[in-house]
């Protein structure tokens, strides 16, 4: 089998890492029992590989997270890897359904509420609003005056 | 489902309901594509009509075409298909027809697209004229009518073209119609799309647009146009074919006469001696722009994929009007153009039509010799072709099938069914669907056994929802003639209270008098209330406003003071608007409560609460109703038209006028009158004294003063009462003096005023909006990438982007270990980035 080995700044939660390749495939052999999830491989010793934090085996079809190597006595390297399936499956689970409940490309908040959303809990904004007209004698317009006709008798 | 066919001797006589068919209660449908109005059961029914043209009368029975569900459809049954005299054939002579000359029972009469003609059909019922057989040796004895269809010896009913087949005329004096409404549950549609290829037509201006069927092939015959299904559409080509038209095939549940049960085309006529545009026979001067497929003398019935977009006037024409009549109009005489132009409409006889309409009857009268360019939709293209096809055939509400063998053989479950779907209000919406994508569909309970089996009963809104809107009562005047109300300013007031101080009191000289002028021995008592309103009252009185001024009277003693007599009893004044904006968006948690909130001042009422799930995003005014006879009012919340809440206030300042009470008012006077005669100036400055020393209020409540401390003549006369009553040893001048003192004097003093701080407030409506603001170190683009934004949307991961975390996620479709799949739902409920 053959393995790659790439190097990622990229989080474990990221579904579309870019790896930067360390080196071409390499030929290896499994000394050890190596399940396809959690395969060790040894390789000869080269100080390009200490930098390696992710792999590929192509035997498994798999893409890997690399432990920091251990260097062997014997010229050895250890590489311990742990599969990355968000990865490796990541064109399956694009097509599967799910429901989200925190998406950053909704935008902006929703209508649903975010408790971690940070309202100040101290401060609110106030604004008001003086409607466009009023029927009622004010300081501007009309003024009562003598002629204003706003006294109602009532009489028998 | 087995159909009705009873004949019913009166117009206005109602079909029996076939209690099966109640099961059946069908939905409202829309013909149109728009709202439908038509609700009820669909039931199947064959009546005919017998007329006979020749002999210049229709022999036309109304009473055979029961149809009637209602009143208004009993208005089909006289409308005749045919013009009444011979003469009316002729061209030249024909008069021109109104609406009501208009019959929409001929075979090729579906359903009407005018409002007048909605009116006038059946409402209620799915019908279709399908056509007329003209078959046989006899005319139905239309005073006997037989039963039909007949029945089995099961009595079960036969199809209408069995029916047909025994009923008769074999030249054009005798004509019989069926004419069927067909049940839906039992009914399948399927359409036949003709197309007339090339060597047929000629370009007309060699614009490869325009063109005209060339004049040695007409008429058509049928073997000139090349019949489709719609699952065959895609045979045509659309560079050598012309696609005209489409015929609209049904197929419903009958009984053979075999006794099996068979779906039927009940439009019987398949094949076509020869095909011929804008004709109807039989009615020679009247064309439409549908096509006509015929056999023999039996036309068909076809949609024309298109519709008259203009008319090339010539001859006698009359312009653009198509309300007059042509003749038979050949195909060579007809311009089709493959383009869409924008600058033609479609035009019906009584106005433009949509082209989205499935009904193109019309009996556009055009004028003879007039060509007519006619649009055909080949620039659609196939697809486009196909769609309109099954929309126009998936507003009818019927199963769609496309292809004849299928509509005749298959179930409903066959992969060529397809259901045409009903918006909420069991209205078609010319959409559609497979029959396994439609099990949740609520017409879906017609299946192949759907006339026996379904029982579907739609859930109708029996609402009748407005357009939202509240409606205030418009106040009339209101004549209370018992009391007298008036409008006075500052000025009338003062007068009228100088006219109750000094004229009024002088002419005082006893309570008699006082009590024969006012009922009361106070003038001032006849004053039942003096208020102030914020505004003036006369201009916001709707039928007070300017009327002529009406001299103040006073119990029957008229004061000379002019002021305006006030009618209404009732105002609403308009307090203004404004729009409650969504800051932070309408979709957005922040604009509503608790997080955001407001609060609307009302001046006279107070405040109430603005309710942003309410309100948000629409404008928010107030009216104030004010009862002019009390100075309350209630102010009226609405959100854009309607009333959604109110308060209630006080806008007029009632002036108190506090009466002194008598007890015994006839002994008060023989006692004090003759005191009282000496005595009235002084009692009058006193009390006149009083009121002026104990103004509260500024000039801006006129020149009246109000007096702090009202007296209380209950009091006081219970005063005099016990003493009269315990001191019986006074003399009578003392006691006179003693009781003028206290007696009641014809003048009020006036109370405390009231509510002035509301007058002092804002004077206009105010809405205070609270929302919250966000702390400072907030970034919107930094927050979404750190932690997303909360929702609660369900569809696949590739619709999402950015960082994202589920709630649920189904990962069936991903082929890994159990181990793999907890690892990858492990990260995407704790997040990922996508």
């Amino acid at each position: 089998m053959n393995v790659t080995l790439y190097k990622t700044s990229n989080d474990i939660n990221v579904m579309n890492k870019t790896l930067t390749a360390i080196t071409n495939p390499i030929a290896c052999a499994p000394t050890i029992d190596c399940n396809a999830e959690t395969p060790s491989i040894i390789l000869a010793y080269n100080s390009a590989y200490l930098n390696c934090n992710y792999a590929y085996i192509d035997t498994f079809n798999k893409y890997y997270f690399v432990a920091p190597p251990t260097v062997q006595s014997g010229q050895r390297i250890k590489l311990d890897l742990t599969v990355d399936a968000l990865y490796t499956y990541r064109e399956s689970i694009k097509n599967c359904k799910g429901l989200a409940v925190r998406s950053e490309s909704e935008g902006k908040p929703t209508a649903v509420v975010d408790k971690m959303l940070p309202i100040n809990p101290n401060r609110e904004e106030m604004l008001s609003i003086l409607f466009d007209r009023s029927p009622f004698f004010d300081g501007t317009s009309p003024t009562i005056t003598q002629t204003a006709r706003c006294w109602v008798l009532q009489t028998m | 489902m087995l159909i009705n066919t009873e004949f019913y001797g009166t117009e206005s006589e109602q079909i029996p309901i076939d209690s099966r068919r109640t099961a059946l209660k069908t939905p409202k449908w829309s013909r149109h594509g728009e709202s439908g109005v038509y609700d009820g059961s669909i039931y199947a029914l064959n009546k005919y009509y017998n007329q006979n043209a020749s002999s210049g009368t229709v022999n036309l029975d109304p009473s055979i075409i029961p149809w009637c569900i209602n009143s208004e459809s009993v208005i089909l049954n006289r409308k005749y298909a045919f013009p009444y005299t011979n003469s009316d054939y002729n061209g030249g002579t024909q008069s021109t027809p109104t609406d009501n000359d208009y019959s929409i029972l001929s075979s090729r009469d579906w359903f009407c697209d005018s409002e007048d003609a909605i009116v006038k059909s059946a409402k209620g019922y799915q019908f279709m004229i399908v056509g007329y057989s003209n078959i046989g040796t006899s005319d139905i004895d239309s005073d006997n009518p037989p039963d039909s269809p007949p029945r089995n010896t099961y009595n079960q009913r036969y199809s209408p073209y069995d029916f047909a087949s025994q009923f008769l005329g074999t030249t054009e004096s005798k004509r019989t119609r069926i004419i069927c409404a067909f049940d839906y549950s039992d009914t399948v549609t399927t359409a036949k799309i003709a197309c007339v290829n090339k060597d047929k037509y000629e370009n007309l201006f060699n614009d490869d647009d325009t063109y005209k069927f060339k004049s040695t092939n007409y008429p058509f015959k049928s073997t000139d146009i090349t019949f489709y299904d719609i699952q065959d559409i895609n045979n045509i080509d659309l560079s050598t074919q012309l696609v005209i038209g489409f015929q609209v095939k049904l197929y419903s549940g009958y009984y053979s006469s075999n006794y099996k049960r068979v779906y039927l085309n009940i439009v019987p006529f398949d094949g076509y001696n020869s095909i011929e545009f804008n004709n109807i026979p039989s009615r020679k001067d009247y064309t439409t722009n549908l096509l006509y497929g015929w056999s023999g003398d039996s036309p068909a019935n076809w949609f024309s994929i298109g519709g008259i977009l203009y008319k090339f006037n010539w001859g006698t024409g009359t312009g653009d009007n198509l309300d007059v009549y042509i003749g038979k109009e050949y195909a060579n005489n007809i311009y089709y153009t493959k383009e869409a132009n924008n600058s033609y409409a479609f035009k019906t006889v009584s106005g433009d039509c949509l082209n989205s309409k499935f009904i193109y009857k019309q009996y556009p009268r055009a004028q003879r010799q007039m060509t007519i360019l006619f649009k055909t939709y080949n620039d659609l293209g196939l697809d486009g072709i196909r769609n309109f096809i099954m929309q126009q055939l998936a507003y009818l509400g019927f199963w769609i099938v496309d292809n004849d063998t299928d509509a005749k053989q298959k179930t409903v479950k066959d992969n060529h069914f397809y259901l045409p779907l009903f918006d909420d209000n069991s209205v078609t919406t010319g959409q559609y669907k497979r029959y396994d994508e439609a099990q949740n569909e609520k017409n879906f309970a017609w299946n192949e056994n759907i006339f026996e089996q379904a029982n579907y009963t739609p859930v109708s809104d029996p609402n009748n929802y407005d357009d939202n809107t509240t409606h205030l009562n418009t106040i009339t005047a209101i004549y209370d003639r018992f009391t007298n109300e008036y409008v006075l300013n500052g000025t009338q007031l003062l007068q009228l209270k100088n006219e109750l101080y000094t004229t009024i009191a002088s002419d005082v000289d006893s309570s008699f008098w006082s009590e024969q002028k006012f009922l009361t021995n106070n003038p001032l008592d006849v004053v039942k209330s003096l208020t102030f309103y914020p505004f003036d009252v006369a201009n916001a009185a709707p039928n007070t406003g300017t009327l002529d001024f009406d001299e103040i009277v006073l119990g029957t003693v008229n004061t000379g003071v002019n002021a305006t007599g006030l009618i209404d009893g009732v105002i609403v004044l308009n307090c203004g608007s404004c729009t409650y904006f969504p800051y932070y968006g309408v979709d957005d948690f922040r604009s509503y409560a608790p997080y955001s909130s407001a609060e609307l001042h009302i001046p006279y009422c107070g405040s109430i609460d603005i309710p942003p799930e309410l309100f948000l995003n629409h404008t928010i005014s107030v009216k104030m109703i004010v009862d002019l006879k009390t100075g309350s009012c209630l102010a009226l919340i609405y959100r854009d038209n309607m009333v959604v809440d109110s308060i209630g206030g006080t806008v007029g300042f009632t002036v108190p006028i506090s009466g002194i009470e008598r007890e015994t008012l006839a002994a008060a006077e023989r006692s004090a009158l003759s005191q009282y005669k000496t005595a009235r100036n002084t009692a009058i400055a006193n009390v006149a004294g009083f009121a002026f020393e104990n103004k509260q209020l500024t000039s801006n409540l006129g020149n009246f003063g109000i007096v702090g401390a009202a007296m209380s003549g209950g009091q006081l006369l219970k005063s005099a009462g016990q003493v009269a009553n315990t001191v019986n040893s006074l003399r009578n001048v003392e006691d006179a003096q003693y009781n003028l003192q206290h007696i009641e004097t014809p003048f009020r003093t006036i109370g405390t005023a009231t509510q002035m701080t509301s007058f002092a407030n804002e004077q206009s409506c105010r809405l205070i909006i609270k929302r919250p603001i966000m702390l400072d170190s907030y970034s919107q683009s930094d927050f979404g990438h750190c932690y997303g934004f909360a929702t609660n949307r369900t569809g696949t991961v590739s619709d999402f982007s950015g960082y994202t975390q589920f709630a649920a996620i189904d990962l069936s479709g991903v082929e890994c270990s159990e181990t793999e799949k907890a690892q990858i739902k492990s990260l995407m409920l704790s997040g990922v980035r996508l």
